[in-house]
């Protein structure tokens, strides 16, 4: 069954090519690498700072309270000072365990404090370790719902529920993608619809029912979580998927090796992502607990990448 | 008194679309895909259409359950916009208590109508039917196990939401947007997404893994 899917995921990326131009644009600094591959530090950031341009940062799976989240929110913050983000997606499972109040302050408030502090805006999507009622929390501007969307700038995000993909979550997102008039629609949520993970891997049941809006919709990147490791997929039907499940927990070793999906792996160590939006590119930088940048590179919009 | 007929009508017609809207899962149901005339006229002869009627029945109780809820939220001091997490859990902790105290002779079956139960449990067989073996596994793979649903308890916080795989959910009855199907050991739970409280459950609906 698993060499059934995999080699029907292989035909895939071989018969359905992502649009002209959308390969070749993804300049990835890193070059394809196996899971595990060794961190490398680049010779300079590839994020290029602009004025005007949206800048945030991913991290996912981080509500340990343990030690490991707390380095990577230091690194976080010490980002600010060479890329100052706006804001921070959250890719879910905010709080491991207890939902009580001092779990938020241990699990929460006090490992990205000074971001916090700063004024950065956090933006949470639930996964399957929390509890639905953390979308009343203030500080994770969920404004009391499962899913929603927010817009900055170019760029709307779209926040889904994919630990409870109901009917209802279904009709939103049939009514507020195609209503979206941003240049670059970003869906984020738990469960990824793509992953090499062994431990779970994808998601078919989800993308069964959200990759064809995706599609007909124009969304460009997806951003998950749920595997605790980092992945940058090769584009599946023309978008591009990220996973950042590793920024408090790690499943080392967990992406499949050889997997035909993987553009870059990185399952050693804790990491997060820095994107910059810039018209029609996206920048991004991913950087692991050792502050190394184990992956990065620029990618295309599809529409513009389609007339190049 | 012909306009109140006429409402309660289209009231009636409405709350059968909806609950037939549910899609697949109307195995049972004779006309899974009624229009509103067909529904409008199921409505009014239950006595050939007791799954519509039951599927009504659910959706009226659901109802009921909600505006309870809202009765009691209510009743509690409103969260202030820059709640903190502390006010925000001691808030949910009293509305767990508020709607236990509200329902504390509440039984299994109280809210899901037999017939109910038994199109969840024909939808999700026939789900498990055509299931693929990873698909399966990773169905069960974080539902909890060695615990006994009961009304008013509240799920552990400890505990992981396992996911209702998305297409299983299209082919259930609807629910209103805080209530879900959770899936604990190999029974369905109604679970109140707020509380975390245990509202009504269906034994024994999942197949042995």
């Amino acid at each position: 069954m698993i060499r059934a899917t995999l080699l029907a995921l292989t035909l895939t990326l071989i018969v359905v090519a992502p649009p002209r131009g959308a390969t070749e644009m993804l300049a990835a600094q890193s070059a394809t690498t196996p899971a595990s591959a060794t961190a490398t530090t680049p010779s300079r950031s590839t994020l290029p700072n602009e004025k005007g341009s949206v800048k945030f940062a991913v991290i996912g799976d981080t509500g340990t309270g343990g030690r490991q989240q707390y380095e990577i929110g230091k690194l976080l913050n010490a980002a600010r000072d060479r890329f100052p983000y706006e804001f921070v997606l959250m890719m879910g499972d905010n709080l491991y365990g207890g939902q009580g109040a001092s779990d938020f302050v241990k699990k929460f408030e006090t490992p990205y404090k000074a971001i916090l502090d700063a004024g950065v805006k956090f933006y949470a999507t639930l996964g399957n370790h929390d509890d639905p009622a953390q979308r009343f929390y203030k500080l994770f501007n969920m404004d009391g719902k499962r899913f929603y969307s927010f817009r900055k700038g170019d760029v709307e995000f779209f926040v889904l529920d994919s630990t409870y993909m109901s009917p209802a979550q279904m009709d939103w997102l049939k009514d507020a993608l195609p209503k979206s008039t941003a240049k670059w629609k970003i869906p984020y949520m738990h469960h990824p619809l793509y992953s090499s993970g062994e431990k779970h891997g994808s998601e078919v049941d989800l993308r069964t029912l959200v990759e064809p809006l995706f599609l007909q919709h124009g969304v460009d990147v997806v951003f998950a979580g749920h595997e605790h490791f980092y992945e940058r997929l090769k584009p599946q039907h023309g978008i591009y998927y990220f996973t950042e499940g590793g920024s408090a927990k790690l499943r080392e070793g967990n992406i499949r090796v050889g997997s035909a999906m993987t553009a870059k792996g990185f399952d050693t160590d804790m990491s997060f992502m820095l994107v910059e939006i810039a018209k029609d590119q996206m920048f991004f930088e991913t950087i692991a607990r050792t502050g190394k940048v184990i992956d990065s590179g620029v990618l295309l919009r599809r529409e513009v990448a389609a007339t190049d | 008194m012909t306009i109140h007929l006429a409402v309660a009508r289209l009231v009636i017609s409405g709350c059968v679309a909806y609950a037939l809207s549910a899609g697949n899962a109307a195995a049972q149901a004779p006309a899974p895909r009624a229009d509103q005339g067909v529904a409008a006229r199921q409505a009014e002869s239950p006595d050939t259409n007791p799954q519509a009627t039951a599927l009504v029945e659910f959706q009226q109780r659901l109802q009921a359950y909600v505006d309870l809820r809202m009765q009691l939220s209510q009743k509690l001091k409103p969260l202030s916009s820059s709640a903190n997490s502390a006010e925000l859990s001691a808030r949910q902790d009293m509305l767990a208590a508020a709607i236990r105290d509200a329902r504390k002779d509440a039984k299994a079956g109280d809210i899901i109508p037999t017939r109910v139960a038994g199109q969840i449990r024909n939808a999700i067989a026939d789900d498990f039917r055509h299931r693929q073996p990873d698909a399966k596994r990773a169905v069960f793979e974080e539902v909890p196990e060695n615990v006994r649903p009961a009304i008013n308890r509240v799920l552990p916080d400890t505990a992981a939401l396992a996911t209702v795989p998305p297409l299983l959910l299209n082919n259930l009855p609807r629910l209103p947007d805080n209530l879900q199907y959770r899936f604990m050991n190999r029974h369905v739970v109604l679970l109140d997404g707020d509380t975390r409280l245990i509202v009504d459950y269906i034994l024994n609906v999942l197949p042995p893994h």
